[in-house]
């Protein structure tokens, strides 16, 4: 019994490392990371699983010591709980829960390039085109859409007034939403992050419709519809009209980003 | 000198080791048992868990890089050689360290380890709490983040950076003359509590021993050797014969950082570990309900910095997005309050700085962003 707590002393610590060089080297592979934080994020992930590589040498190399107390040994076990949290995680991404614990109304002042309480900057409908790339024009004048973000809507609102757009997002059905969007309870919504889901901002587009009993929660759906933006409580609200809704599968990297 | 014989250490510390249980893991372990995810259906143990990892995740390549740049310090650098780098005039030294963010940019996770490697190469304090509050906003990527965030309005990035710096250099000045002749760092029996030598270094304390008086400890204490060097330089202010081999002195880097990383990193998970509690079971919207109130705000988006604990790099899109929804100053107060204070620093500076020093610094990081926020509050007209 002795033997077996010196030896779980000794190793411990080169323990926690191996287990999170196991863990980076996972999710670097599988690209799982990307459930969590930008793809750009995989190379400080990957030099952070050479780093932890050297101190698991450097654990090993270190001279053994029987001397780890009870508290160095729940401090390492601490190290050890992320990763037995993802490993207990069920393949879920955020969802409804997060949308409501974050959403705060439709002013994105974060992601819009246009004034903040409005969303549309004055006199924007009479020159549409003033924010917008143009290659980004160009596309906008063919005929058949191509399937936008709603990032790229919520941008340039103005750019796809009454035009025929697609999204995909989760679908959200919910009755406290009702007093945000003049009695519709449905919308369409992505999470952007900068650099991780902790910082998850929820994008919506209210859904004019009240033909989604067939969607589950949060499943995710191609949304084909009429962009308009509608004043609602003296505030601009990103609408489509109209919408023909299908189920498709989720996307590779869940998250929207703005840069 | 007389050197001691390894089973001379006194018994009391170890006693003192062996017996004393650090009870913040051990109640973490116990709460982060309870709220683990246990299927699909629990969406809120499920937010939880994702962000939490995603904390985690986002923190860790920082925080062992930066353990790294100080393993690498207490290798490379000798306490004599970074004499010869700082100014003379000490409030030099803390206008530039300041700012050093500015050519060294960190975040706050990482500007931790390297602050406790670089006090015990002899950084003054002053200077290192104006490194530890500046650096990870007077840095050209969070400039770049804010000014992304709000859409290049540049009269955000040059109030947050300019603000940044100074509470970071008039913290620094008032930490360091607040603490003249106070221990504020711990070193010797704080450090041991955390496994750590007495110089610092989470060494084991019998490896190596010697009776010689540490400068600036003024007792004997037990000096460590690294053995993946033959000697090296250690926080404790000695300045060890080193070796001159290149790969020695790599591998005494790598056990410097690992034993910073093995300091600091569980409080990383704990602060992570509640900041993700507050974002799974705070709503966000119940904030605005209260911002009739210019104070109010101010103190309320405080709040919701320190418990969300978000990067620096990536927090001004928060605030972005309180945008029309929140006033400037509150805004500002929380641009200003997270890189320098939350939940997650407020535990990682407990590797670093005693209880007394960090309730001062947080007092005084607290006050000067409210006066500042208070102070944009009555300009306002102005600047709108």
């Amino acid at each position: 019994m002795k033997s077996l707590d010196q030896a779980l002393k000794r190793c411990m610590h080169p323990f926690v490392f191996a287990a999170w060089t196991g863990f980076l080297i996972y999710l670097l592979v599988s690209q799982r990371f990307v459930a969590f934080l930008r793809p750009e994020f995989g190379l400080l992930l990957a030099v952070a699983n050479l780093v932890a590589m050297g101190f698991m040498l450097a654990a090993l190399i270190r001279p053994k010591t029987t001397e780890m107390d009870t508290s160095a040994i729940l401090r390492a076990l601490v190290l050890l709980i992320p990763v037995l949290y993802y490993v207990v995680m069920p393949d879920t991404m955020l969802g409804n829960q997060a949308f409501k614990k974050r959403f705060i109304g439709t002013n994105n002042g974060a992601i819009s390039r246009q004034a903040p309480t409005t969303l549309s900057s004055p006199g924007a409908e009479n020159n549409p085109n003033a924010a917008a790339p143009l290659g980004f024009v160009e596309s906008m004048q063919q005929a058949v859409p191509q399937e936008r973000t709603i990032l790229d809507i919520i941008r340039s609102p103005n750019l796809f007034k009454e035009k025929r757009v697609i999204v995909t997002g989760m679908i959200m059905r919910d009755e406290e939403l009702k007093p945000h969007f003049g009695g519709r309870d449905t919308v369409v919504y992505r999470f952007m992050i900068n650099c991780c889901a902790a910082d998850a901002l929820p994008l919506t587009i209210v859904l004019d419709t009240d033909q989604t009993d067939a969607f589950a929660k949060d499943q995710w759906v191609q949304v084909d519809g009429i962009f308009d933006l509608k004043q609602i409580n003296g505030k601009p609200v990103p609408m489509l009209l109209k919408p023909q809704i299908k189920r498709v599968a989720a996307p590779p990297v869940p998250y929207l980003r703005p840069f | 000198m007389t050197k001691q014989p390894f089973n001379a250490y006194p018994s009391t510390h170890t006693a003192r080791k062996v017996y004393s249980i650090d009870y913040l893991p051990a109640l973490f372990l116990a709460a982060a048992l309870v709220f683990l995810p246990t299927g699909p259906g629990s969406s809120t143990l499920n937010s939880l868990a994702i962000v939490f990892v995603s904390i985690v995740l986002e923190a860790i390549p920082f925080m062992m890089i930066g353990a790294l740049v100080g393993g690498l310090i207490e290798a490379f650098v000798s306490r004599e050689r970074m004499a010869t780098l700082l100014p003379q005039k000490g409030w030099l030294t803390v206008c530039i360290a300041a700012g050093a963010g500015a050519v060294f940019p960190v975040c706050e996770c990482a500007v931790v380890p390297v602050v406790r490697r670089l006090i015990g190469k002899g950084l003054p304090f002053s200077a290192a709490i104006a490194y530890l509050l500046g650096g990870p906003i007077v840095n050209p990527i969070v400039a770049a983040s804010t000014a992304l965030a709000y859409a290049f309005d540049w009269r955000i990035v040059i109030l947050r950076l300019g603000f940044g710096y100074g509470i970071a250099v008039v913290i620094g000045m008032i930490m360091g003359r607040l603490f003249a002749g106070i221990g504020a760092v711990k070193v010797n029996g704080d450090a041991l509590e955390n496994n750590a030598s007495s110089c610092g270094c989470h060494h084991h304390p019998l490896e190596h021993t010697h009776d010689e008086a540490c400068p600036g400890t003024s007792e004997a204490s037990n000096v460590i050797t690294n053995q993946a060097a033959d000697t090296t330089a250690c926080s404790c202010g000695c300045s060890h014969a080193t070796s001159d081999s290149w790969v020695g002195k790599v591998g005494a880097a790598f056990t410097h950082a690992m034993d910073d990383f093995l300091a600091v990193g569980h409080y990383l998970v704990i602060g992570a570990f509640i900041a993700a509690l507050a974002q799974t079971y705070i709503d966000r919207s119940s904030f605005l309900s209260l911002t009739s109130v210019p104070l109010l705000s101010v103190v309320l988006m405080m709040i919701l910095a320190i418990m969300l604990n978000l990067c620096s790099e990536a927090d001004a899109f928060i605030a972005a997005s309180f945008r029309g929804l929140m006033p400037l100053p509150a805004q500002m107060a929380f641009l200003l309050t997270g890189p320098m204070f939350d939940l997650k620093l407020l535990l990682m500076y407990q590797s670093v700085f005693k209880r007394r020093a960090i309730v001062v610094l947080a007092s005084l990081i607290l006050a000067a962003v409210l006066v500042i926020a208070l102070g944009l509050e009555m300009l306002q007209g102005t600047l709108q």
